[in-house]
């Protein structure tokens, strides 16, 4: 690893790029938060609609309650206007019996501020003949108009207060009816009544006024101000409206939903760590693998490199190798005639003074011999190297062996015999080239044969192809010798550069043919020369 | 008279050198292969016998193997550097000697070779 770290590596890993984990995560991350925050704000929703009614249900008891409240006040009403006074101050001590700290007054309107007649109760706010101002005043000519009505919170030294009063036609005309009770809005007096749903999931605080105003709490069941989500419902009562205030205790939808959207954040934020740990652990494997493809292409071009160098030295060394052949082989080659040319010359230096020149002569054609020698084996050389294409005419075969024969007779011992030559007629290809190649089998089938032998020279027309054949009665060869043949530098003879077959064959196959060898020891040999599309038809035959 | 044998398969080779020995007042006799050289020396008394190494059929260094004793001093002569049996020649010819030579040199040898042989 570290390995693959060095190098290469490190830079490879900032190309994977450290931004897709950072990505991921922040994509994960934020999708968390969004769910997060859609469904708690679901949730919210839920729990206000569900604050909403019950509040409207709190309210619809309260109306109900504070509607109630005329009602009660009837029976005072028909007590004043059948029985007058009396009969109304025997109903309210009846009355205030059952709430002993209620005041309950028959008031005078009309004229004047309204003045109290007559107060029942055990300890009446207003004595007889008070004249009423403030809110008690302005309840009761709110409700001289035919409705019932409540006051608004007020204050008579301690005590906090409220009232309804209700007037003509529950009254005689003139006359209207004022209950005031003391009231404690604290939380301790209002729990008997709120043990049953809707009280129980709120808590509330009811106004006697129609904003949120302190001084006018009537009744709250908590100690601690409502913060937060607060439904507000207004409360008609008589003409003036109420205010209920209601705050949820616990979760009205009860406390999973509010749960479920902390489990959406907590689980897409435990999600996005993992996906981010995962993407960069691939990432890490990826930068590795890649880390190591690069190390191994690297090792592999040194490797492929070095390859090369060799195979390129190993080539160099070949040519060498070939080149010293080929020095080799002309060079032990040339000797021989160089050697014989240095005999004839020392003997036509001490034939000279005998003045001997029959002798001399002899000895200059032997000289002449070895010269021709020597060129023959440069030109052997020379074909070997030039790389000619086959200038094409047409000639017999015929002809052309004539040729290659005058050049290369027989030696005693030898019969050449002609098969079929005549008929095989003109042929297209390179003249020299293709005697060139009669002459090379010519000598190896003359140098095959010890002593007495035939060399046969066969020719066979096939379509357009001709097949030309020299076979001897020679030695033959083994199938090492055979495979080994057409090899440069390859000779079986004591003496000779190896050259003549591989010539050739670079000669026949040039011409677009083959050439085939068949032999074995002891039953001579037979080279095949093939030269498709070499035949020319009888009618284009030169006569 | 010294009788000496020339073995070459090379004509030109064979030919001059049996001009410069009898030249030079030797009696020659010529053999064109290994096989021949190895008949005349079986079936002649030769003093020396100069014969090359390479030759069809039969190479010098085989023929020099094959004679019975008392060998004939033989000198081999070689157109290659790289003889075969090159260290088998220098160890039984009398001498072994490089194509092309030089004519009086070897003249000098064969007429050692004689002095040697008598």
């Amino acid at each position: 690893m570290d390995q693959v770290r060095d190098g290469d590596g490190a830079p490879r890993s900032w190309r994977g790029g450290r931004l897709l984990p950072a990505a991921v995560f922040v994509t994960l991350a934020l999708a968390a938060v969004v769910g997060f925050l859609v469904v708690r704000s679901n949730v919210g929703n839920q729990n206000r609609r569900l604050l909403r009614e019950r509040t409207g249900e709190v309210a619809l008891l309260i109306q109900s309650a504070v509607s109630n409240l005329p009602t009660s006040l009837q029976p005072l009403g028909v007590a004043q206007r059948l029985g007058g006074t009396q009969a109304f101050v025997k109903e309210a001590n009846a009355q205030a019996s059952h709430n002993p700290t209620d005041t309950i007054a028959l008031v005078r309107t009309g004229a004047g501020p309204p003045t109290v007649i007559a107060a029942a109760g055990l300890a009446p706010i207003f004595p007889d003949g008070t004249a009423l101002t403030g809110v008690p005043a302005t309840a009761i000519a709110s409700a001289e108009h035919g409705k019932p009505t409540a006051t608004r919170v007020f204050r008579v030294g301690q005590t906090r207060l409220i009232g309804f009063a209700v007037g003509a036609p529950a009254t005689s005309p003139g006359r209207a009816v004022l209950i005031v009770a003391p009231i404690h809005p604290s939380p301790t007096a209002t729990h008997t009544v709120t043990q049953q749903r809707p009280f129980d999931e709120l808590d509330v605080a009811v106004y006697a006024a129609p904003r949120p105003e302190q001084s006018q709490l009537v009744l709250t069941t908590t100690k601690a101000p409502l913060t937060g989500d607060v439904a507000y419902r207004r409360i008609p009562v008589g003409d003036t409206r109420w205010l209920l205030a209601a705050k949820a205790r616990d979760p009205l939808g009860g406390s999973f939903p509010g749960a479920v959207p902390w489990i959406i954040l907590a689980v897409g934020l435990f999600g996005a760590g993992i996906a981010t740990g995962v993407v960069l652990s691939f990432q890490r494997r990826r930068d590795y693998a890649l880390a190591l493809v690069d190390a191994r292409t690297a090792e592999l071009n040194a490797s492929l490199e070095e390859l090369s160098d060799t195979q390129a030295r190993l080539v160099f060394q070949e040519r060498l190798a070939a080149i010293g052949q080929v020095a080799a082989a002309v060079g032990h080659e040339l000797r021989n005639p160089l050697g014989v040319l240095t005999n004839s010359l020392y003997l036509i230096r001490t034939a000279l003074p005998s003045g001997d020149t029959g002798r001399i002569e002899r000895h200059l054609a032997t000289a002449e011999r070895e010269i021709g020698a020597a060129v023959v084996i440069v030109e052997g050389l020379l074909d070997f190297a030039r790389q000619s294409e086959p200038e094409l005419e047409e000639f017999d075969v015929d002809e052309l062996v004539d040729e290659a024969l005058s050049v290369a007779a027989p030696p005693v011992g030898v019969d050449v015999a002609r098969r079929r030559l005549d008929d095989v007629g003109g042929v297209r290809g390179d003249r020299q080239q293709l005697r060139q190649v009669l002459l090379n089998l010519l000598t190896n089938a003359y140098a095959a044969i010890e002593g007495e032998g035939v060399v046969m020279i066969d020719a066979i027309a096939d379509g357009r192809r001709v097949e030309i054949r020299v076979s001897d009665t020679g030695v033959g060869m083994d199938e090492d010798t055979v495979n080994h043949i057409f090899d440069p530098f390859y000779t079986r003879k004591a003496k000779g550069i190896g050259l003549g077959l591989a010539v050739t064959r670079r000669i026949v196959e040039a011409h677009g043919g083959t050439i085939a060898v068949r032999s074995a020891p002891g039953e001579g040999t037979t080279f095949a020369v093939r030269l498709p599309g070499a035949l020319v038809p009888s009618a284009e035959t030169p006569a | 008279m010294s009788a000496v044998l020339v073995a070459d398969d090379e004509a030109g080779m064979r030919e001059t050198l049996a001009d410069i020995l009898a030249d030079s007042g030797y009696g020659v006799t010529s053999a064109a292969d290994g096989n021949a050289a190895l008949d005349a020396i079986r079936n002649n008394q030769f003093d020396v016998v100069v014969m090359d190494i390479r030759m069809p059929g039969r190479d010098g260094v085989s023929v020099l193997r094959e004679v019975g004793t008392p060998p004939p001093r033989v000198i081999l002569m070689t157109a290659y550097a790289k003889e075969r049996h090159l260290a088998e020649a220098r160890e039984k010819a009398f001498a072994v000697v490089h194509k092309p030579f030089s004519v009086p040199q070897l003249l000098d040898l064969v007429a050692s070779a004689v002095r040697a042989a008598t």
